[in-house]
């Protein structure tokens, strides 16, 4: 009976989407579509930037009057900033100058041990015994990675170029958001049940400091939080019209430019959140492999990736003030050339929709993501299934699309073998 | 555990339209691989960190990722890409040069290239060939008397095909005792992988890498310290037993196998072509035998897998060292950054002056080509 009714309601789906779209003349030129794609990246960054200024402030406010309201206040604007942020992410495969860079503000799995005190053994809530020694928080000289380094200052420079280079390729992992929501949050020691990190708020007061070294971490935020407005910064000039996310995208041609659109989309959906963001958690059911594992925002973090897929082939980005940025798109391309095709790419993406809704729903109830992929949590497991199907399925039908158009070259992540679906 | 309620009553149904839509092993599995890409390049931290199944790094190590040796699972010649083989009862099998955050490394190794030998080809080009120096200071448990031997990382692609190859099949071609008298007595090592096939198994090949270079423990090598020994006391007092004992659980080594597998031998390029008959006559397919498994003719890694005499020069140093390495696989030859075990070898033409012993008669074959010749057979070799 259930089965019936889903398959009713996906029919319903599948019509309404098919039926209510108006089928322009002739497909948009690809030079307009390009341009679209870069107007959007360009709100996106901006907007990241807007709230990472935001979160800032409110950072200054938690240092200038450390209280819960003040530490709660902080934690929302991380929470809002990660809001486009994360649906810039469909702008990061296929695009070199933002995946090279990506690192430095996304890095994961965080090295927290490096930046402050954690507990000895993971899990183990009763056991207060922290570990202090070896962090850069409490140590104002540190041996990282075999090489002595002197942090006697902590300083977006320490963050960003000492400890960017200092292990090779093989560093970031003490700079950007994940780094600034352990210093908000703290290590979540619920395991898989419900509840986020909970950092005391003194761990910031100057008068009353809790876990030590209060003056250094309050230093590390800070110098977290002002390296990722640089960085953001540094992204948002790159696509500018003369940066050089642009030039690089100019300089592919147009139907280069496309490929770059559809490899974001597909490496994105595929590779990064399906495989390794969801799979692998699922797999491991380890209770912090999830992307914001200190907050437990990832659930969120899932949506607004899928989002920014979304925003990517319609052409269209609502941004944080609630204007629009809005172009012709991939979608009235493919509208317009194959429209069997493109009511196929519309339901496949409002079922990830739909799925992802799922997913914030079971989370605001306190069914976070490191719940959900919980050993023998079968429920859990069959919403996770469901975002993994939907992200896969989008991504077959992205293929149809990336034929239909004759693009070549595209390398989707993660899916260099994907199946070919005739 | 919260139970899970649905909010609403269309999503339920579409989410059980969803998983009532098996999902497909064969793609399962291809995500699989893009999830074992994903541990592949993922940097792993030192414990204890939130992340269970990323933590476990060290305390010593060599890499931190898979990747940053072998990116896209080609090789690497970059000198901190190298293993530093020391095989001493208190550093261990590897002289580590990074360790956790509030270690000192076990020692600060500096290697240095010089030319050992020079040779004239035909038509005036000359070939250096060098060989590596390793200084050591800063050691942390006093300074080891012991040589070391450096092993560099190699391209990936194929490795997983080299398993399908029957047993059986390398064991015809082994000829200990020369009793052909051709001059070449290929002898049946214990296993197929690494650079004298020390092991017999992907698999534990892996969990040999994990254990060693990145100080994981896996179901296959156990023990959090990875290469730190009893005698090393600071690096004993890292190792935090978290949850799970493996700091590397059989799903990470499941997942990094499916990646692997993905990763294509190269196509063999058409065999008849004049570097191909150069190949031949110069005697090299006595080992590098192109299909050593002749009822798969269609997987050609370019080698017999058997152990062979390569000469003084090639031979590592001290008393524990290697004499005798596993004919390399040429295919995938250009995925390579640097040729030969230690990577000492920077051009073919190095690469195959260095050839001696058992392979004595082919090299100087190859010394007698002109220089017309000898860019047919690279180009060959390259395209391999």
């Amino acid at each position: 009976m259930l089965r019936l009714i889903a398959a009713g309601s996906l029919a319903v789906l599948l019509t309404s989407c098919a039926s209510n779209t108006a089928v322009p003349p002739t497909p948009p030129p690809a030079s307009d579509v390009v341009s679209t794609y870069i107007d959007i990246a360009r709100a996106s960054y901006g907007d990241s930037l807007e709230a990472a200024r935001v979160l800032d402030a409110a950072i200054s406010d938690l240092l200038e009057n450390p209280s819960q309201a003040s530490l709660d206040a902080a934690r929302a604007a991380w929470r809002a900033a990660r809001i486009p942020y994360q649906q810039s992410e469909a702008f990061r495969f296929g695009n070199p100058v933002v995946d090279e860079w990506e690192g430095r503000i996304n890095a994961w799995p965080l090295d927290e041990g490096l930046i402050d005190y954690v507990a000895p053994a993971y899990g183990d809530e009763s056991d207060n015994n922290y570990f202090y020694t070896a962090n850069i928080i409490a140590n104002p000289v540190v041996d990282i990675g075999g090489i002595s380094v002197d942090a006697a200052r902590i300083s977006p420079e320490l963050l960003g170029e000492t400890l960017h280079t200092i292990d090779g390729v093989e560093s970031n992992v003490a700079t950007g958001y994940h780094a600034i929501e352990f210093l908000l949050w703290g290590q979540d020691l619920n395991g898989t049940s419900p509840g986020a990190g909970n950092r005391p708020y003194t761990d910031y007061s100057l008068t009353q400091c809790t876990n030590g070294n209060c003056d250094r971490r309050r230093d590390y935020l800070e110098a977290a939080s002002a390296l990722l407005i640089a960085d953001l910064d540094e992204m948002v000039q790159n696509w500018q019209d003369e940066g050089a996310a642009v030039a690089d995208l100019r300089a592919k041609g147009l139907e280069g430019g496309l490929a770059t659109i559809v490899t974001g989309m597909g490496s994105l959906a595929y590779g990064e959140l399906a495989g390794e963001r969801i799979r692998l958690g699922l797999l491991l059911h380890d209770p912090e492999e999830e992307h914001d594992c200190f907050s437990d925002n990832t659930h969120w973090s899932h949506y607004y990736d899928a989002l920014g897929i979304s925003n990517v082939w319609r052409g269209e980005y609502t941004r944080i003030d609630g204007r629009k940025v809005a172009g012709p798109s991939l979608e009235d391309m493919i509208q317009s050339l194959e429209p069997a095709l493109h009511a196929e790419m519309s339901a496949r993406l409002e079922t990830t929709q739909l799925a992802m809704t799922a997913l914030t729903e079971q989370g605001e109830m306190g069914n976070t993501f490191d719940v959900l992929i919980a050993s023998g949590n079968t429920e859990g497991e069959a919403l996770i299934n469901a975002v993994i199907t939907a992200l896969m399925e989008q991504t077959s039908t992205l293929e149809k699309v990336i034929s239909a158009l004759q693009l070549q070259n595209v390398s989707i992540e993660g899916s260099a073998s994907l199946p070919e679906k005739q | 555990m919260n139970k899970i309620r649905w909010e609403s009553r269309i999503l339920a149904a579409i989410l059980v339209a969803l998983s009532a839509q098996q999902l497909p092993a064969q793609d399962l599995s291809r995500l699989d691989a893009a999830a074992g890409k994903a541990l592949f390049e993922r940097n792993w931290v030192a414990a204890p960190a939130s992340t269970t199944a990323a933590d476990g790094l060290g305390p010593y190590y060599t890499a931190r990722s898979c990747a940053a040796c072998h990116a896209d699972g080609a090789g690497s010649a970059d000198i901190s890409a190298l293993n530093l083989v020391i095989d001493d009862p208190v550093y261990g099998h590897l002289l580590q040069p990074r360790a956790v955050t509030g270690m000192a490394a076990e020692a600060r190794a500096q290697v240095t290239w010089n030319t050992v030998r020079t040779e004239l080809l035909s038509e005036g080009t000359v070939v250096q060939l060098r060989a590596a120096s390793v200084t050591v200071s800063e050691w942390q448990y006093g300074p080891s008397s012991l040589p070391i031997n450096l092993r560099r990382a190699p391209a990936l692609g194929g490795l997983a095909a080299l398993e399908h190859i029957a047993p059986d099949r390398v064991q015809l071609l082994a000829d200990e005792e020369d009793r052909d008298g051709d001059g070449i007595s290929g002898r049946l090592p214990r296993g197929r992988f690494g650079w004298t096939a020390a092991t017999p198994l992907l698999r534990e090949q892996v969990a040999r890498a994990l254990s060693a270079d990145l100080g994981l423990s896996t179901s296959v090598f156990g023990g959090g310290e990875g290469d730190c020994t009893a005698h090393q006391a600071t690096c004993q007092q890292q190792v935090h037993p978290g949850e799970d004992p493996l700091e590397a659980p059989d799903t990470v080594l499941d997942l990094l196998l499916a990646y692997l597998r993905t990763l294509p031998a190269p196509a063999s390029p058409i065999a008849d072509s004049p570097g191909a008959t150069l190949f031949s006559e110069l005697g090299c397919k006595a080992c590098h035998v192109p299909a050593p498994d002749s009822a798969q003719p269609q997987l050609r890694p370019y080698s017999d897998l058997l152990l062979h005499d390569m000469g003084s020069g090639l031979a590592d140093a001290g008393p524990a060292g290697a004499s005798e390495w596993r004919t390399a696989p040429l295919w995938g030859l250009r995925q390579n950054a640097g040729f030969l075990h230690d990577g000492r070898a920077r051009t073919l033409d190095e690469a195959i002056l260095w050839h001696d012993g058992e392979a004595q008669p082919a090299r100087d074959a190859y010394r007698r080509l002109n220089a017309d010749q000898r860019t047919l057979l690279h180009t060959w070799l390259l395209g391999l």
